[in-house]
């Protein structure tokens, strides 16, 4: 029987179906008891606490195969990435550690197959030939919010260099903040998290 | 150094392409300048910062950051410096919506709190501004730096990396953004420029309108200001920190016709253009160009010279509370190399009546003076007298129009003169400066040279001169053969040859006279006031106060000094070795002193000496003074015309010549730019039914007469050529003349002057407001018949006079000179009706149309002349140079009352005459011409 979960923080479709015995996060996505979801979040990466999910039952599969001969199953998987871009950062190299990987590389873009339950990652970033990293990001995986959610928007700004205030509240700070991206932006400086100002958050921060 | 960011990610779940972007922070900067008015930091107008590359190997890279705020945030990001780490970047703001000229200066509109571009400041701007450089910090790091910046390496551009991450997260939003006032550091200093209200007869500021500029020793401008306060109290910004500031000077530009409206009291903004220069009148016209070197300042310490090799004094501060304050109106006198050249301090100065540019030390611009020349104007002490006439000459040479300045310096009187042409310094040790009109009217003279031409000698140049009337003249231990008195009215140059052996004591009895003169007082300070203004060549007009010098009583005053020439009738005006005992000293002074003041007002009018005999034979190393007669004169016609004027040899010699009219007629055609000379017009004088002071009115838009005699060079009055001749000089414009009476009691004085129906103002001449001219002629004493008809017959001849042609003449003189063939241009009836027996003394008041003519008896005419000889003629020379007067008792300052006139001693029967008209204007003092 089918039951019905609270989306919290940090969780994604893909950490959902981990924790829930799915290997692929689309047996939940696709269930037909979370359309409504589907409209709302229709990108499975970014739910919101509070959403809910049906997670159907497990159902029994039966294949029916020939005995005396070896027969081969094939688990279909379904990978999770970590997928950061540096912007305005050529990095000269990078450390990536999540859980027990560490992965390394250079430039731009940072991307690794990570286990779709991990919650936390460091990405070390090299921007000077120094030993020590020029600059450390602690990274809390799953933890954008849909960008339609203030929150959303607040953690985006986060990540683009303009500081907000810690919690999902929408206080001075994450105006000025705001203000200071539509500065940046070249646009008449608001303050508000208006749904133009999420769009060109969305733009600059979700979209390659 | 750890720098942990907290971010959050998304995973990005099979099947999609979710992204997550990190991002330095942005560096917040709120930038502030300091507002001179209240002395805070204000938020700097819209604005952004940029990252620009530093020492690119290709293209400059800029990285432009976000407009700033309301508050004056603005950000930019780092991000390219992280792209080439090894690349050197500047800090530098820039304001929005423009492009920066290439001085980087831009305004601050106080008012509106928005830019003005360095491009469209107004010649005369009467915004509230300031001036801002847009800086990088790493021009910063080397004059004056923003303190602000986070670290030293900020300013030299040489950041890495991790120091940027720092700086990014220290400034990583509003609240905290980089303070940066961008004036940081820099001199700011308040000055004042003032001129002298001659109507309120105080400082006054000349208040908002102007620019200034504070430029360095290459003249490179490293900073500026306008007024920002309705007191006319300048701001300047320099952008360059108080220490590096130590060869600053300031300098400004004035359009043409900017003048200091002091008739508007209320009206903060007095600078402004006038382009009607008539409306020039009563105001203050500014210098074109001002520069600080070699100016005085006034300063809370007092008045100090503003340095020109740099000092304290530049990079002291000076707050809005006690600015530093220059006077406009201040002299300087310069060198070629524009050195101020300069007195020993506390060197007390007077100059007498003389026409001297003064220049600013970059440029060609005149400027007034007000102020006494205390010190710092010429260098050396006492340095004419101790002979440094080499040095000085050269010096003095280095002064382009500097032309003869009279000092009087404690107990000695120094004369300065200009070496016109070349000569050895110290060889010709001549005297008889010449006033400085007439100086440079022969300068101007097509010919080249002065009124009688055929007098052309080197020697009649000047020189330097060491004239120190105790020392050089009248304790010349070798004894007395002759003295000549020159240049008394405008100033006094007595030298004392020694040829003829005879004995000193001989001057001991004037010498002793000397002292029972009316004293004058010359320690009393100079003042000099600007007055109609002034124009670009525009020599200055210096007045003075000196006559002379008591030499027994009293050596170091200076006093009214006359000495006379007395001689015998024997010599009938050949001075000259053979003749023995040709001149005396005479001591009665009041017999005959009127030839004296005569011939020497010819002297300022510079006339020179008509002798016959030659100086030059007499001493080689004495003074030639410019002799017309050196040399082989006898041939020539007006040395043979002993009774002239300027002969002065002969008792006879009174009479004026129409040649002396030559430099005068000179100046008033060239200063007032005439062109035309009536024609076949009959000349007739205003109130013709009045008795006395006839006045005649030339009317404008007559033909010019053209007449002329070869060789003659006072023939060339009518010359067309002479005529039109322009030059940029704009001074005296009117000819006074005043002849001595001779045996006859003749006396004739005349005077001429532009006129529009008004009384008499030479400004308006200057600036050539008038159109019509006014020659008023005063015929007194006994007519002679012949000479009146041959006056009448002239004039029938000749139709009229020509317009703002000024001809007097005596016509007795003239037809005693006829073998010369002159040929007269012009000339004024004579109203035998008016002629009396005996001479008479006019004096004529006059307050708008109406004229009042004064008679005295024939016996108070030795007391009025007594008591103001002095003061008439300087008065007339004064009016002739248009200046003012320094009186007896201070500074005339424009016309010259009757009641000073009085003070100052005219006998009571004047006043008695005068009656209510006391305050009346004297004619002949700035309104009108004073006759006697």
């Amino acid at each position: 029987m089918s039951r019905t979960i609270v989306v919290r923080a940090g969780d994604c479709m893909a950490s959902l179906a981990k924790s829930h015995g799915f290997r692929d996060w689309r047996t939940i996505y696709d269930h037909p008891d979370n359309d409504d979801l589907r409209g709302r979040r229709p990108n499975p990466n970014h739910l919101h606490p509070g959403d809910e999910v049906v997670v159907p039952d497990k159902e029994q599969r039966v294949e029916e195969r020939s005995t005396g001969a070896r027969h081969a199953f094939v688990v279909r998987g379904a990978p999770t990435t970590l997928r950061v871009r540096l912007r305005g950062m050529h990095a000269l190299r990078y450390r990536l550690e999540v859980g027990e990987g560490v992965y390394e590389g250079a430039g731009t873009m940072v991307e690794h197959d990570i286990e779709p339950d991990e919650e936390e990652a460091m990405l070390h970033v090299w921007l000077a030939d120094t030993e020590a990293p020029t600059i450390t990001w602690r990274l809390a995986l799953g933890q954008v919010d849909p960008i339609e959610e203030d929150s959303g928007a607040k953690r985006r700004l986060d990540n683009l260099g303009f500081g907000t205030s810690r919690g999902q509240h929408i206080d001075e700070a994450t105006e000025r903040a705001a203000a200071a991206f539509e500065q940046a932006e070249g646009a008449e400086p608001i303050g508000a998290l208006t749904d133009a100002l999420k769009q060109r958050l969305r733009r600059a921060h979700d979209e390659e | 150094m750890a720098r942990t960011q907290h971010a959050a990610a998304a995973r990005t779940a099979a099947g999609t392409r979710s992204l997550n972007t990190l991002q330095l922070p942005p560096l917040f900067v709120r930038a502030t300048f300091t507002n001179p008015l209240d002395g805070k930091q204000h938020a700097l107008p819209p604005h952004r910062w940029v990252f620009e590359q530093v020492d690119p190997a290709g293209p400059t890279a800029i990285l432009p950051g976000a407009k700033s705020d309301a508050e004056g945030v603005a950000l930019l990001h780092g991000d390219a410096l992280m792209h080439a780490p090894k690349t050197r970047w500047a800090l530098r703001w820039e304001p929005w919506g423009m492009s920066l000229p290439a001085s980087g200066a831009v305004w601050v509109d106080l008012d509106h709190h928005d830019w003005v571009d360095d491009r469209d400041i107004q010649p005369l701007e009467k915004r509230r501004l300031v001036r801002l450089v847009a800086w990088s910090s790493v021009n910063k790091a080397t004059a004056g730096g923003f303190a602000q910046l986070p670290t030293a390496s900020f300013e030299t551009g040489s950041w890495h990396a991790s120091e940027t991450v720092d700086v990014l997260m220290k400034h990583r939003n509003h609240a905290r953004a980089l303070p940066v006032c961008v004036d940081h550091h820099w001199h700011r200093t308040f000055i004042e420029l003032r001129y002298f209200d001659l109507i309120l007869n105080q400082h006054r500021p000349a208040s908002t309108g102007l620019v200034l500029e504070a430029v360095d020793r290459t003249g490179a401008v490293v900073g500026g200001g306008v007024a920002v306060e309705v007191g006319g109290l300048y701001y300047v910004l320099h952008q360059r920190t108080p220490a590096a500031s130590e060869d600053v000077h300031y300098r400004f530009e004035a359009p043409k016709h900017t003048i200091v409206d002091n008739h508007i009291d209320d009206e903060p903004q007095r600078v402004r253009l006038e382009p009607n220069p008539r409306r020039h009148l009563h105001h203050y016209p500014l210098p074109e160009q001002f520069h600080s070197l070699g100016w005085d300042v006034r300063t809370n310490m007092g008045r100090e010279p503003w340095p020109d090799r740099g000092g304290e004094l530049c990079t002291r501060a000076f707050g809005a509370a006690s600015p530093l304050v220059f006077d406009l109106d201040d002299t300087m006198l310069v060198d070629k190399a524009k050195r101020p050249l300069r007195f020993f301090p506390d060197t007390q100065v007077s100059s007498l009546d003389q026409l001297v540019r003064v220049v600013s030390p970059d440029a060609q611009r005149p400027h007034l003076t007000r102020h006494v020349l205390q010190r710092n104007y010429l260098e050396g002490e006492r340095f004419i007298y101790r002979k440094s006439a080499t040095p000085f000459d050269a010096e003095i040479e280095l002064l382009p129009a500097l032309q003869t300045l009279v000092i009087a310096h404690e107990d000695d009187l120094h004369l300065l003169g200009r070496l016109r042409h070349e000569g050895t310094p110290g060889m010709t040790r001549g005297l008889g400066l010449r006033t400085c009109a007439p100086n440079e009217l022969m300068r101007a003279h097509p010919d080249g040279y002065p009124p009688m031409r055929n007098c052309t000698k080197g020697s009649y140049d000047h020189h330097l001169v060491p004239t120190n009337l105790e020392a050089f003249a009248l304790r010349t231990a070798s004894g007395v053969k002759r003295v000549h008195a020159h240049q008394l009215i405008s100033y006094t140059s007595i030298f004392i040859r020694d040829p003829f052996g005879v004995a000193e004591k001989l001057l001991q009895p004037a010498a002793d006279a000397l002292d029972e003169l009316s004293p004058r007082n010359t320690e009393e300070p100079a003042a000099f006031v600007p007055r109609g203004g002034v124009r670009d060549g525009d020599p200055i007009a210096f007045s003075n106060h000196f006559f002379g010098r008591r030499r027994r009583a009293e050596p170091g005053r200076a006093s009214f000094l006359v000495v006379e020439k007395l001689v015998t009738p024997g010599a009938r005006g050949h001075w000259h070795p053979s003749n023995k005992g040709v001149v005396l000293l005479k001591s009665d002074l009041a017999i005959r002193k009127q030839f004296v003041l005569a011939h020497e007002l010819g002297h300022g009018n510079d006339l020179p000496d008509e002798y016959l005999e030659s100086v030059h034979g007499i001493q080689e190393t004495l003074p030639r003074d410019g002799q017309p007669s050196e040399g082989n004169t006898r041939l020539r016609p007006f040395v043979k015309d002993t009774l002239c004027l300027m002969n002065g040899g002969d008792w006879w010699s009174s009479q004026t010549r129409l040649r002396y009219l030559w430099p005068k007629a000179h100046m008033i055609n060239a200063d007032a730019r005439l062109s035309a000379i009536l024609g076949g017009q009959e000349l007739v004088p205003e109130h013709a039914r009045r008795a006395g002071v006839k006045t005649y009115v030339f009317p404008n838009g007559t033909d010019a007469l053209v007449h002329g005699g070869e060789g003659h060079p006072w023939m060339a009055l009518g010359a067309p050529g002479m005529v039109e001749r322009r030059v940029p000089s704009g001074r005296a414009q009117v000819a006074v003349f005043r002849l001595g009476h001779d045996r006859s009691a003749e006396n004739i004085m005349a005077s001429f002057g532009l006129d529009e129906g008004e009384p008499f103002l030479l400004d308006k001449i200057l600036l050539n407001a008038i159109a019509v001219v006014r020659l008023n002629v005063e015929i007194l004493g006994r007519s002679r018949e012949h000479r009146k008809k041959a006056g009448l017959e002239l004039l029938q001849k000749l139709g009229g006079i020509g317009e703002r042609q000024y001809l007097l003449i005596d016509p007795r003189s003239e037809a005693d000179v006829r073998h010369v063939g002159v040929q007269l241009q012009a000339l004024f009836a004579i109203d035998g009706a008016l002629e009396t027996p005996h001479a008479r003394v006019l004096l004529r008041a006059s307050r708008g149309s109406e004229v009042h003519p004064l008679t005295l008896p024939p016996s108070e005419r030795p007391e009025l002349l007594s008591l103001t000889e002095a003061e008439m003629d300087h008065a007339l020379v004064r009016h002739m140079l248009g200046v003012p007067t320094m009186g007896p008792s201070g500074l005339l300052r424009g016309p010259l009352s009757v009641r000073e006139l009085i003070d100052s001693g005219v006998p009571g029967l004047v006043r008695e005459q005068l009656g209510d008209d006391i305050d009346r204007e004297v004619l002949g003092l700035g309104e009108g011409l004073l006759w006697r």
